[in-house]
């Protein structure tokens, strides 16, 4: 990691500070220290959020996977004649 | 050509024979119902075609970082159950065990979480590596 950029800045009236031009990031996490630093990191969005049973349960399936073990074939015909029955 | 859809186990493969008990016997409330159709909807429509537009299918990289070992590169893939509308459900699949098949891995809601709204989350945003941070700066 080098230095790239060092400026002065200066919040506006509305809080607001002006990030170089050529930044490329859109997020980032922002962290306030309580000797006044303020640091911001950079972020890729890459999804909204998702929950920690589905990641849980993702990360046993995926386990599984890894060792050969998955649940037989769907009979996607069944299902799609299930998705389909109105009421 | 169509892909095999397997379940993963054990979550997927519980849930999917739950919802398919349910609508055969009617025995569903109503939003699980209706989840159950849009559900097995999406599964027929990436046999199909895993890339169909409605689905919107993405690879969801901290997924794929997760499910990846040393030795073996495993693709995460999320699809939505509504097009256009990720909150009404998505599910995750890798490709694999065998050519031509899909696994589904896990499933937004998830069956649990569908009853309480206020349930934990975490957020699927990272630092980029340094890789990605050289690529962009080429692209520019």
């Amino acid at each position: 990691m080098s230095l790239v950029a060092e400026a002065d800045v200066k919040k506006d009236s509305r809080n607001r500070i002006t990030l170089p031009a050529d930044v490329k990031y859109e997020h980032f996490r922002m962290k306030r220290y309580d000797d006044g630093r303020i640091e911001l990191l950079p972020q890729l969005l890459v999804d909204a959020t998702i929950s920690r049973k589905s990641l849980r349960e993702m990360d046993e399936a995926i386990g599984n996977f890894n060792e050969g073990r998955v649940g037989d074939a769907l009979d996607i015909e069944a299902l799609e004649a299930l998705a389909d029955q109105s009421n | 050509m169509q892909f095999k859809v397997v379940p993963g186990i054990p979550g997927m493969k519980e849930e999917i024979e739950r919802l398919k008990a349910g609508l055969e016997r009617g025995s569903l409330d109503k939003n699980d119902q209706k989840f159950a159709k849009k559900l097995f909807k999406t599964i027929a429509n990436l046999a199909r075609d895993p890339f169909h537009p409605g689905l919107h299918s993405h690879e969801i990289e901290p997924l794929t970082q997760r499910f990846s070992s040393e030795n073996r590169s495993v693709k995460g893939f999320q699809s939505y159950l509504e097009n256009q509308t990720p909150s009404a459900g998505r599910l995750f699949w890798v490709y694999g065990r065998e050519r031509q098949m899909i696994t589904l891995v896990g499933l937004e809601p998830h069956p649990e979480d569908r009853k309480n709204s206020a349930y934990a989350r975490v957020e699927l945003s990272r630092m980029p590596t340094a890789k990605e941070l050289a690529e962009e700066e080429r692209a520019r």
